[in-house]
């Protein structure tokens, strides 16, 4: 009887949709695959990051970084290719779930890199899951892609009406004198603070001190 | 509603699915008993599979009722199917539970006797049947862990009045025979005498006192196998080679944060502990004879096992199990055996309380220590595969020891995680699971004389998995490293390497957050000191140097994992710039110009000129241009239109020194296409890899050599990319194996002026070259296993081919061979000669990198004087020499003869002719270890 442990080394549900070969063909090459996905890298993620993390596991043979369809900037996937299955393996027990920038990745067995599969599929280009994110997440771009293309939006049709609301001025106002504002014409917040300020005039006021910015606070508010 | 559906496993669906509601196939579950194609059992199979995993995972010895209870159903049910079709499978199931729970031995023992106690007959099937089949498989095929887990609970069994000791006296017969007789002359019959008796050793304890003081039989004959051993053998059995003892076994038993030594398999320890405990045992007895003339009662220990601290869940079930009539298969009946249970007064309360456990950490001495660490280290090993599992079975281990043995995981809320919990220690919570689990890990990690390189990540994950928070983990952590920081002085080379790997992925997986500034004070305060002419002391100053090599590679590979900048700015600012004193460089950014970088505006637009020619090699590289256009450009270069030089050696002269300024200039070129991406210049070195060649980048070694240099020199301030540069070179055979051991072990401990790199000031050029040497050996047992699969595939085309044949008049050779025939022929006519061409290719690697390590070895101490230990470069040269005999000693072993010669012709570059003997002595060692494995593993 086989071992009651589950083997984290067993591929995911995952199914890729864009590989036409029969299922129980894929499930041959799933079992002897060498190849890894790996996922939920921050779009910084280098290659040679990579490469270091996953060279710990195996000999890799290659790293083919996952790249943004439309603007073939990484996208926040690779795929590891290692020298023999084992190292597959070892990634998947052993690497699988750590932190890579301080992202916690996540790995699964792939039936093997075909050529187009480093694009994103998702309709701006990068992967599909940044399409329908609702978090922001400062490693992966931001705000998901749609969310971002209504921030886009939001932002475009509120200039828009800013633009059709908005009137220039044409006379610039001069503002009021001196004068007119230390006789309490214009107050404050605090009206009162106003006309005891007020009651120094710019010539009898003394220039304020280091000391005295000192206890304002750099802030220029008085601390308690 | 039923009692299987009242249990709480009831909702896990399948063993293996963690709980969800789906199985393997992403379907849904499926009612009743519908079998499930990817495991072939039924769906109520794997419902029994998930409780017996889970049998005693939630057990409170404070109050044991809700435990009774759900043991108590799942009896129930159990007894309800194993007589039924699902009985076998129950019954293979319960014994892989067996061997892959180490640490609930007394839950299964006490499982199997409840159900001996309900029908004897159910019961005796189950103990004979799939578990002694077990067994004898485990042991057939060498599985000595199995063996021992499954002794271990035919052990516990005769505690649990289901197993008569006659019976499990006539189980374990064999292995005393044997024992009695094997006479420790060879290595492969010692091995085979040690595991007999570690394996009894690891089991006795399980057995209590009954089986330890019952006659006595198995540990005396134990007791004369370690005598004949030492005596009878030149071999003692704690080995004193320095290649094996890294470091002092661990001399204060009370610190539980000491390095975790000597190692756990070793058989001197568990003989040591176990003997101590029957003295103990034996003390015991007599006062309770003592006792006895006063009251006429047995001792409660007597249904109890040695190992103190496991829970015994059987005594909760008092009164079913002294009823019970236990099953016997010796060749007598033991009554008084059977009479134990009842004359035994066990009250619900039996387990151990907290009081009679240490208040201090376990003795390394105590058979405790040696059954926790056999326990965590079996986890370890078994939940390789699934280290999640694996560490819920680690940190739940209290659950299935008596209440009180470990202090609680979680600190209080509002509690300082720093504050130490040394208030506790007093009142009974004695030992803490975090060292405990940690001791194990960092034995492995540090195991020699070598590990698996993939176990590296394998344990720092595991570490860095276990730092949960509100728990000590991270504490307990922080102080072993620093302990084992302060003994790198003393430690081998390849644990510093494997240490710095660990710690530098344990510190990715945690923000990189090290608290650096206490280690820089120690250097700081180290190098005054040995400024002082005074008290200069040398090993200090080694020790001083070892830790900084550790730090140096630890930041290194942090760097790697994340970036520079980051990393830099984590560290005290002391370490940071130039100079032998900084550990990191400012920048690494800053490159090199290409020696064949445009010197001149002007020129570039010439491309018969050198800037002409890079500068069309750049453009053809950032434009991905065909390799046809790029060699016409350099063919351009190589044979310009100038007036015929009327000396024709002139000519073959200036078109040799073009090819060469032509083949540097494109290897620059694709050097620099690395800035981008490792991919763009590995899609570079592919595409223009043919001209490369025709360049003639495999002339000689000076060529590879001089590649190698240009490597160095563009990449020397990134070890993480030189690395991989270096490796991919030597794959697509750009440069030799040979040219980059010679740049490693070539380097005089200097830093080179031209690279900027002194090789013995980190770990990694070791590295490389242990790359470049595993893969030559993984070379050859490919090539050997495609012959073989090659030659079985044809094997049975042959048997198929005669089987067409049979009843016809034809002959074999009378049928022309198919294509597929062909294609076998051809795979093993391949691999017959990729064999023996990889052979080859060991021997070209191997011996010459003997040959120079024993030269550079020789040549240091000559020029530097006997101050050894002291000596950095010294230091780190024996530590690879030492990793690669270790790591490859197959391979040295058949090359013995020509290490022989090597010795026995002198050291080339000392005149005197005579080797030095801290040379020879290392020499020595490793002749002697190579022949010990050969003997110990290939007889």
């Amino acid at each position: 009887m086989a071992t009651l442990v589950h083997h984290l080394a067993s591929p995911s549900t995952y199914k890729d949709h864009q590989n036409h070969e029969a299922e129980e063909k894929q499930r041959e090459q799933l079992l002897k695959t060498t190849a890894l996905y790996v996922g939920n890298l921050s779009f910084y993620t280098t290659e040679e990051q990579v490469y270091e993390l996953f060279s710990r596991a195996g000999e890799v043979k290659r790293v083919v970084m996952g790249l943004d369809r439309m603007k073939k900037t990484p996208c926040g996937f690779c795929f590891v290719e290692y020298y023999d299955r084992q190292g597959a393996v070892d990634a998947m027990m052993f690497i699988n779930g750590t932190k890579l920038d301080d992202r916690t990745i996540r790995t699964d067995l792939d039936a093997g890199f075909v050529e187009g599969r480093q694009f994103g599929r998702g309709r701006s280009g990068g992967q599909v899951r940044d399409e329908y994110r609702q978090e922001f997440d400062a490693g992966r771009g931001g705000w998901g892609a749609q969310i971002a293309q209504k921030l886009k939006e939001a932002e475009e049709s509120r200039a828009l009406e800013q633009a059709a609301h908005f009137h220039p001025v044409t006379d610039i106002p001069a503002g009021p004198e001196r004068d007119e504002q230390a006789n309490g014409a214009v107050g404050g917040a605090d009206g009162a603070a106003g006309s005891q300020q007020g009651a120094a005039t710019s010539a009898t006021k003394p220039k304020r001190g280091r000391d005295e910015d000192e206890e304002m606070g750099g802030d220029g508010k008085r601390r308690a | 509603m039923s009692s299987y559906h009242r249990h709480p496993s009831f909702t896990s669906q399948h063993p293996k699915a963690g709980g969800r509601r789906y199985n393997s196939r992403g379907q849904g579950h499926s009612n009743g008993h519908q079998r499930s194609a990817a495991y072939g059992t039924s769906d109520l199979e794997s419902r029994l599979t998930a409780l017996l995993m889970k049998v005693g995972d939630r057990v409170d010895s404070a109050d044991p009722s809700v435990f009774t209870d759900q043991m108590t159903a799942l009896v129930d049910i159990l007894l309800a199917d194993l007589d039924g079709s699902s009985g076998p499978h129950i019954r293979q199931v319960f014994a892989r539970c067996i061997v892959e729970f180490p640490m609930k031995t007394p839950m299964y023992a006490t499982l199997a006797a409840l159900i001996n106690a309900r029908v004897p007959r159910v019961g005796e099937t189950l103990l004979k049947g799939e578990c002694l089949s077990l067994l004898q498989s485990s042991l057939t095929s060498g599985d000595w862990r199995a063996t021992k887990l499954l002794l271990r609970f035919y052990a516990q069994s005769t505690l649990t009045n289901s197993l008569t000791l006659s019976s499990f006296h006539a189980l374990v017969q064999p292995f005393v025979q044997e024992l009695q007789s094997i006479s420790p002359s060879t290595a492969l019959l010692r091995d085979r005498g040690d595991a007999l008796a570690l394996t009894l050793l690891q089991v006795l304890p399980y057995g209590g006192q009954p089986l330890l003081s019952t006659d006595g039989l198995i540990f005396t004959v134990i007791s004369h196998w370690m005598i004949r051993r030492v005596e009878g053998s030149d071999q003692p059995i704690a080995r004193s080679l320095p290649l094996l003892t890294p470091y002092p076994p661990t001399q204060d038993s009370s610190s539980s944060l000491e390095p975790p030594y000597p190692v756990v398999e070793g058989i001197q320890g568990w003989y040591e502990a176990v003997q101590a405990m029957i003295q103990k045992e034996e003390r015991k007895e007599e006062e309770s004879t003592m006792t006895d003339l006063d009251n006429s009662s047995k001792p409660a220990s007597s249904t109890q096992s040695s190992v103190s601290i496991l829970l015994q869940p059987h005594v909760y079930f008092d009164a079913t199990l002294t009823k019970a009539t236990p099953v016997n298969w010796g060749d007598q009946e033991e009554k008084e055996e059977s009479d134990r249970m009842e004359d035994a007064s066990i009250g619900a309360d039996a387990s151990l309380p907290a009081k009679a456990i240490s208040t201090t950490l376990p003795s390394p001495k105590s058979v405790e220590w040696w059954v926790l660490h056999d326990i965590v280290g079996d986890t370890i090993d078994l939940y390789e595969c699934n280290r999640r599992e694996g560490l819920r079975l680690l940190v739940t281990l209290p659950e299935q020891c008596v209440s009180g043995t470990f202090r609680p995981l979680q600190i209080p809320l509002g509690r300082d995680p720093l504050d130490e919990d040394e208030s506790e220690e007093g009142d009974g919570k004695a030992w803490r699971l975090e060292a405990l689990i940690l001791q194990v890990v960092f034995a492995r990690l540090l195991s020699l004389p070598s590990i698996p390189s993939r176990h590296v990540v394998a344990y720092s994950t595991l570490t860095s998995d276990l730092m949960r928070p509100q728990t000590r983990f991270p504490l307990v952590y922080g102080k072993a490293i620093r302990s084992l920081f302060s003994r790198l002085g003393s430690m081998d080379l390849e644990c510093s390497r494997r240490l710095a790997e660990a710690f530098s992925h344990h510190l990715s997986n945690h923000t990189f957050y090290w608290n650096w500034t206490t280690w820089a004070d120690q250097l700081k305060t180290a190098k005054e000191e040995g400024e002082d002419e005074d008290n200069r002391d040398a090993s200090l100053e080694s020790v001083r140097e070892s830790q900084k090599t550790f730090i140096r590679e630890a930041i290194l590979r942090m760097t790697w994992l994340s970036y520079h900048d980051r990393i830099k700015s984590t560290l005290p600012e002391d370490w940071v710039g130039q100079g032998p004193e900084r550990l990191i460089p400012a920048d690494i950014t800053s490159r090199p110009i290409l020696t064949a970088s445009p010197s001149s505006p002007e020129g570039s637009s010439d491309p018969t000129s050198i800037p002409g020619l890079v500068q069309s090699l750049r453009e053809g590289l950032r434009l991905r241009k065909d390799l046809l256009v790029v060699e016409k450009q350099v063919k351009a270069f190589i044979h310009p239109e100038s007036p015929e030089l009327e000396d024709g050696m002139a000519q073959e002269e200036e078109t040799r020194h073009r090819r060469i300024q032509a083949r540097d200039a494109l290897f620059e070129c694709i050097l620099e296409h690395g800035i981008k991406s490792t991919s763009h210049m590995l899609g570079a070195l592919e595409r223009y890899l043919p001209l490369l060649r025709d360049l003639g980048v495999r002339e000689d070694g000076d060529a590879g050599k001089g590649l190698v240099d240009l490597t160095v020199r563009y990449w020397g301030g990134h070890g993480g990319f030189l690395r991989i540069v270096l490796d991919k070179m030597v794959t697509y055979r750009v440069i030799g194996a040979k040219e980059v051991i010679d740049w490693v072990l070539g380097q005089d401990g200097s830093q080179d002026p031209e690279t900027g790199v002194n090789v013995y000031a980190y770990y990694y050029p070791w590295e490389v070259v242990d790359s470049l040497l595993d893969r030559a050996v993984a070379r050859v047992s490919r090539y050997t296993r495609a012959r073989i699969d090659a030659e079985e595939a044809l094997k049975q085309d042959g048997l198929r081919r005669a089987a067409e044949l049979n009843g016809t008049e034809a002959q074999e050779e009378d049928i022309p061979m198919t294509s597929g025939q062909v294609e076998l022929h051809t795979a093993v006519r391949e691999a017959v000669e990729g064999k023996e061409w990889a052979e080859k290719e060991i021997k070209d690697f191997f011996i010459p990198s003997l040959r120079l390590f024993l030269t550079r070895m020789q040549s240091h101490l000559a020029h530097s004087g006997q101050n050894t230990e002291s000596d950095r470069v010294w230091v780190t040269l024996r530590g690879w020499f030492r990793e690669m005999c270790r790591r490859f000693w197959r391979v040295i072993g058949g090359m013995l003869v020509t290490l022989e010669t090597i010795v026995f012709m002198g050291p080339e570059i000392d005149g005197r002719g005579e080797w030095n003997p801290r040379v020879k002595q290392e020499i020595d060692m490793v002749v002697q270890f190579i022949k010990d494995r050969q003997a110990k593993v290939l007889g």
